[in-house]
């Protein structure tokens, strides 16, 4: 009984030293370079930008990629809260491109026909996943600042 | 302990106190030297306070220890109302603490309701952000207006308006030498008169808690001569200096087609991004970072790289683009921008 009990709280405090508030972004340093440079760069090559959100499911980022949606005026065209403009509603789920994280970070990089900007030169890679983030919690209980 | 070496410790004890209040004068925040009236009005405060609380203490302390030292066979456990000593409690619970407090009153209104009664000869408007101070002066020509960031110049000798406000969340400005404490409250503004006496350089701080980098969010105040301050308004209102060799003209393209314009404004060039300090004449900055940095070339191309290892949180992101002969002629550019 005695044994159980403590075999039992030891699992417990291992099981709450391993972090579960999920918030971690790239370490310094490790931020992958963008692929996306003004004209050929000499030097040894680069990595090619990742393919998975690396802050996915990471919710403190939202605040943050709806002040860069805004900063850089994507509102402007896509509307305030991305519902749409000159530019297609992100909040619908018509995608041309594909709607999952990789496609719309390289929708957003590459820039697309009849008007959408490449912002793979403009903008740092994290910066780009956080608006990826950002539009992928439209539509649900984790957005921020939602239209009322 | 015999008695003499017990004095020598509180002398000493004295001695280090005086020396730390004394080390407080020369700090570039200190309250003690002010340089304005307001300012002067605020020191003057301050020192009656402290000399009045001091001479209350040791009244009170004096009082204390002589109650505890004599009459001590004499128990306590009950008060006849008919005592003498009762009047003392009186005068001294009572009317002294009313008289005294009166006093404070009227000496705290007279010293802080004043309001400079001169017509201000300029105008600024301070917008605090997280975590920088965007100015913009408001002079009578539309044509003459432009913006700056973190360090402010204003005519020695005359009365200058600030009008506060801020963009997010609630700041405070306050440069201590001219004037005291007076927040910056989003959606609302507030208005201040600064009058410094003397030409002179004048730190403040920002003093209402408004996030992680609080401690970080300087600004510098310049009182000029007025010869020089005309000399720098001209300065300040012409375009971006245009790149002069090479390196800055790489720079500039740069600044202009890489991610810099899209929050910074470099009057002259096509950058016009709104939400992150004017750009135009940082060259001629003291400071960067809102006054936590010093304006060399190490530390721009150091905050260009990675703001956020400088000053975590900062809405200055890591740039990754740049490799290392990029990143020398992008600073070699804004710190050409004189």
């Amino acid at each position: 009984m005695m044994r159980s009990a403590v075999s039992f709280a030891l699992i417990v405090i291992l099981a709450a030293s391993c972090r579960i508030d999920g918030s971690r972004g790239p370490a310094a340093g490790t931020v992958a370079q963008s692929a996306f440079f003004i004209g050929p760069q000499p030097g040894p090559d680069h990595p090619l930008p990742q393919t998975t959100n690396p802050y996915a499911g990471d919710r403190s980022v939202l605040a943050d990629g709806r002040r860069l949606f805004n900063w850089y005026n994507c509102s402007g065209c896509h509307g305030d809260h991305g519902g749409g403009g000159m530019g297609p509603s992100l909040r619908d789920s018509l995608w041309f491109y594909g709607g999952d994280d990789a496609s719309i970070f390289a929708s957003i990089t590459q820039g697309r026909q009849h008007g959408m900007p490449s912002w793979g030169s403009k903008l740092p890679e994290d910066q780009i996943w956080k608006l990826v983030t950002y539009i992928k919690s439209m539509r649900t209980p984790n957005e921020p600042d939602p239209p009322r | 302990m015999s008695r003499i070496r017990r004095a020598e410790r509180w002398y000493i004890a004295a001695l280090i106190g005086l020396a730390a209040a004394a080390s407080g004068c020369d700090a570039p925040l200190q309250i003690f030297s002010s340089a304005s009236e307001s300012a002067a009005r605020a020191t003057s405060l301050t020192w009656f306070l402290i000399v009045l609380s001091g001479i209350i203490y040791v009244i009170v302390m004096a009082a204390m220890i002589v109650a505890m030292t004599r009459n001590r066979r004499r128990a306590a456990s009950s008060v006849d109302m008919s005592d003498p000593g009762i009047r003392w409690i009186v005068i001294g619970g009572l009317v002294m603490p009313a008289l005294v407090l009166a006093a404070v009153f009227v000496v705290s209104e007279t010293a802080t309701g004043r309001y400079p009664e001169q017509r201000p000869v300029l105008t600024l408007h301070v917008t605090g952000h997280q975590w920088w101070w965007e100015v913009e002066y408001d002079l009578p020509d539309p044509t003459q207006r432009f913006k700056t960031a973190n360090e402010i110049h204003i005519p020695a000798g005359q009365p200058v308006r600030i009008i506060l406000t801020s963009a997010d969340v609630i700041h405070s400005f306050w440069v201590p030498r001219l004037q005291g404490k007076l927040d910056v409250i989003p959606g609302d503004t507030n208005d201040l008169r600064l009058l410094a006496r003397a030409p002179g350089v004048y730190r403040g701080a920002c003093q209402e808690f408004c996030g992680s980098q609080h401690a970080n969010m300087g600004v510098v105040v310049f009182a000029d001569d007025s010869a020089t301050f005309s000399q720098w308004l001209g300065a300040q209102l012409a375009e971006a200096a245009p790149p002069t060799d090479s390196v800055t003209l790489m720079g500039q393209r740069l600044v202009v087609g890489g991610p810099c314009a899209l929050c910074h404004t470099v009057r002259g060039t096509s950058a016009l991004g709104q939400v992150a300090p004017d750009l135009t004449h940082v060259g001629s900055r003291t400071t960067i970072a809102a006054a936590m940095l010093p304006n060399t070339i190490g530390t721009l191309e150091a905050w260009i790289a990675n703001a956020p290892a400088l000053k975590p949180g900062t809405k200055m992101p890591t740039i990754t683009m740049f490799d290392g002969q990029q990143l020398r002629a992008v600073a070699a550019y804004v710190a050409s921008l004189k």
